[in-house]
């Protein structure tokens, strides 16, 4: 039996803020960069660059309401941190390394996921790519063990 | 300044104290009123108080002329635990003994800090009011202080957090939430928020001058300060913040990982539970100390805080090399690498707090039909053209008490009439299915992570929970089409049905409290411990999304969730059905 949860093809200015970050892990981590997870800070930087950069279409919506709290040396959205720790503790994602420094789709998921959320208009598209560029980027300079 | 001047500009905010201050002088004219006599006779200069976990604790004129008015009293009529007192008979503690005993953690702390780093508090001190007797201004900023925890949990209402989550749609506190987490440059809640504004009142600061105007009597101690306070400055300590960067300590005392407010809650809560769980305070105070780090600021957030309420003597340092974002230099609440094991103990306190009382599976459906009960009162409210500030005040004036007498809006809803009537009675729903992580082991396993993990998109979340309510409803109706008027609502309403999918207890707020190097940042508790591992684990196995209804409609319901998790979820195994469905056999 099918469901009807809408969990189907979007446009990525209609995805959640969990679905696009289910999508970016999922190309990020094809692209053979590892996704980190102890260290979060690369995650939250990486979120506030997309909010403040407003330019270009294809932007999703949820991006202009990601409130980010500023208690420390860097920004921290809450709402992200949630939804990180949900998407380990579900087991959507594991973290056979010791000290849970990273975290791991297994491939048939990351597969679904970029099969059901990925973009099909070319700005959407577009956008989706240059964030998973910037988050290959940020997520580098994190070291993992 | 004047009190809530610095909210100019913040519409929402301001609305909501001039709400606030209304609602106290047209309710309580002799405490707050134009004409106000209270307090008749002249104040005790101090009192003490026995609590039950911290002893014999002294409070002075200020403390107690806030202490013996309504703002404070109502207190003592919402428990601290909400409905737990249905699963653990003796969790009757109020918000009152909690708040009591949030002023003395957090004078403890804050003597602790002195006692290890009087220097360096004094040169904030100097930094701040250099004209000012820096040991003079530490006795103020210890009230302030003390007054801010006395009063960091007035905005509740009745059964604490269960009508926070009704209240806290309404669209004056809406817009007023987003006003003040932009103000701080922090998200912050409802509850808070009225918590907050309540201390810019025109009404608590009279409170304060008429006290001191009708003179004090008995004899002062050495640690007793006279002088001015700043309520601006208590209302951002209980916020977190204070009206200095330098004073940021003062806001984590009251508001952060280990606040002087967990502190309470934690050993209060097991305490009255009768559960045995313990921290050790003594060597959290041993440990405590402030650290100098940067508040970053990239968004202008802070600057934009700091000017309005005109913080002296400040400087915003421009990004370099070291730090990425401008920033503020600041102090703020650190446990050294010494106190471990305080910060396990704290750690699993709350983890084994939600597994025991605040997730238990009764408590939530006690909460649940509560929370139930209350939203059908403001839709009422509203459908009888009430104004969003008239559903407010509404919430401000009930406490606990309000379960037991308040019914004369119900007398046309006979769901709002079984509802009340099974709270007070304990006819409460029971589970019909209890999804966990372990359950998403089963064939069904990646449709329930799906699941799961749209549970905790804060944007899918809600849309979610009533899709699924409704689809129960509409199965409930093909197996009892009379139900509820045949509308599905309110057939599941009729049936008990609640689809509890509660946020698992937060402890990524934990990070940077232990102490870094000098003058650099914090670190994070996850590289000194498995903190992740201990969360995963807890959250894996004894976290649940429930499925409640009333005993009587307890098979009918399961025939109808089945139905409706089928066709939402994509979930057609019935042995799936089999392994979640929670009877007793």
């Amino acid at each position: 039996m099918g469901k009807d949860t809408g969990r189907d093809q979007q446009m990525p200015h209609q995805l959640s803020m969990g679905q696009f970050v289910r999508l970016l892990a999922a190309l990020v981590q094809q692209k053979g960069q590892k996704l980190p997870f102890k260290n979060q800070e690369a995650w939250h930087l990486l979120f506030y660059e997309l909010k403040k950069n407003k330019a270009g279409p294809g932007r999703p919506k949820f991006l202009d309401t990601l409130r980010f709290d500023w208690d420390g040396a860097s920004p921290k959205c809450q709402q992200l941190s949630e939804f990180l720790n949900a998407l380990h503790f579900t087991a959507s994602v594991s973290g056979h390394n010791p000290g849970f420094a990273v975290i791991e789709i297994a491939p048939e998921i990351a597969d679904q996921w970029t099969k059901s959320l990925d973009p099909n208009d070319s700005d959407a598209k577009k956008y989706v790519n240059d964030a998973v560029a910037l988050a290959e980027r940020e997520f580098a300079t994190v070291a993992v063990a | 300044m004047p009190d809530a001047l610095f909210l100019a500009g913040y519409p929402a905010l301001s609305s909501i104290v001039n709400q606030l201050n209304e609602f106290l002088v047209q309710r309580h004219p002799s405490a707050f009123g134009p004409e106000a006599i209270r307090p008749v006779l002249k104040a005790k200069r101090s009192k003490v108080i026995h609590d039950n976990l911290w002893g014999t604790v002294r409070f002075t004129w200020r403390e107690l002329a806030l202490i013996d008015s309504p703002v404070f009293q109502r207190l003592r009529d919402i428990h601290q635990t909400g409905l737990a007192f249905h699963v653990y008979p003796s969790s009757r503690h109020t918000r009152f003994e909690h708040s009591l005993g949030a002023v003395t953690i957090a004078s403890r702390i804050f003597d602790a800090l002195l006692h290890r780093q009087r220097n360096e508090v004094r040169d904030v001190a100097k930094a701040l009011w250099g004209k000012t007797e820096p040991d003079l201004s530490i006795l103020r900023l210890k009230q302030e202080l003390r007054l801010a925890a006395l009063l960091h949990d007035t905005g509740h209402s009745l059964f604490s957090h269960t009508s926070e989550l009704v209240y806290q749609g309404l669209s004056p506190l809406k817009a007023a939430v987003e006003e003040l987490s932009l103000f701080l440059g922090k998200e912050k809640g409802a509850g808070e928020v009225l918590s907050f504004c309540f201390v810019l009142t025109p009404a608590v600061s009279g409170t304060l001058k008429r006290t001191r105007d009708r003179g004090l009597i008995g004899d002062s101690a050495s640690d007793d300060y006279d002088g001015e306070i700043d309520l601006t400055n208590i209302a951002l300590i209980i916020v977190g913040r204070a009206i200095h960067p330098f004073l940021q300590f003062l806001g984590d005392i009251v508001s952060s990982a280990f606040d002087a407010d967990k502190l309470d809650y934690l050993l209060r809560d097991a305490s009255n539970a009768g559960l045995p769980l313990r921290y050790d305070l003594d060597r959290y105070l041993y440990d405590v100390q402030i650290a100098k780090e940067i508040l970053s600021d990239d968004s202008g957030e802070l600057e934009k805080l700091y000017t309005k309420i005109r913080a002296p003597s400040i400087s915003r340092n421009l990004p370099n090399a070291r730090f990425k974002f401008p920033y503020y230099e600041t102090y703020r609440l650190r446990l050294s690498r010494r106190a471990m094991n305080v910060i396990e103990q704290i750690i699993i306190c709350k983890m084994m707090l939600f597994s025991y009382i605040y997730h238990h599976p009764k408590v939530r459906s006690a909460d649940g039909l509560l929370e139930k009960l209350l939203r059908r009162k403001l839709r009422s409210w509203r459908a009888q053209g009430e104004s969003e500030d008239r559903c407010l005040r509404r919430f401000l004036i009930m406490t606990d008490a309000a379960l037991y007498t308040d019914k004369e809006d119900e007398a046309s809803d006979p769901i709002s009439i079984d509802y009340r009537y099974r709270l007070v009675n304990r006819f409460l729903p029971r589970e019909v299915y209890s999804i966990s992580g372990p359950s998403a082991t089963h064939a069904a396993g990646t449709l329930i992570k799906e699941f799961f993990l749209d549970m905790h998109d804060r944007e899918r979340r809600e849309a979610l929970l009533t899709d699924l309510e409704r689809a129960i409803g509409e199965e409930l109706l093909k197996l009892e089409p009379e139900m509820g008027g045949g509308d599905p609502f309110e057939a599941a309403a009729q049936a008990g049905i609640w689809v509890d999918a509660p946020k698992p207890p937060k402890f990524e707020d934990v990070d940077e409290m232990v102490m870094g190097a000098k003058s650099s940042p914090g670190v994070a508790l996850a590289h000194l411990f498995p903190i992740r591992e201990w969360t995963e684990a807890y959250e894996h196995y004894r976290y649940e999304v429930r499925i409640f209804a009333f005993s009587e409609h307890f098979d009918i319901t399961a025939t109808a969730a089945m139905a409706a998790m089928k066709r939402l979820l994509g979930i057609s195994s019935d042995s799936f059905y089999e392994t979640i469905r929670r009877e007793r056999r």
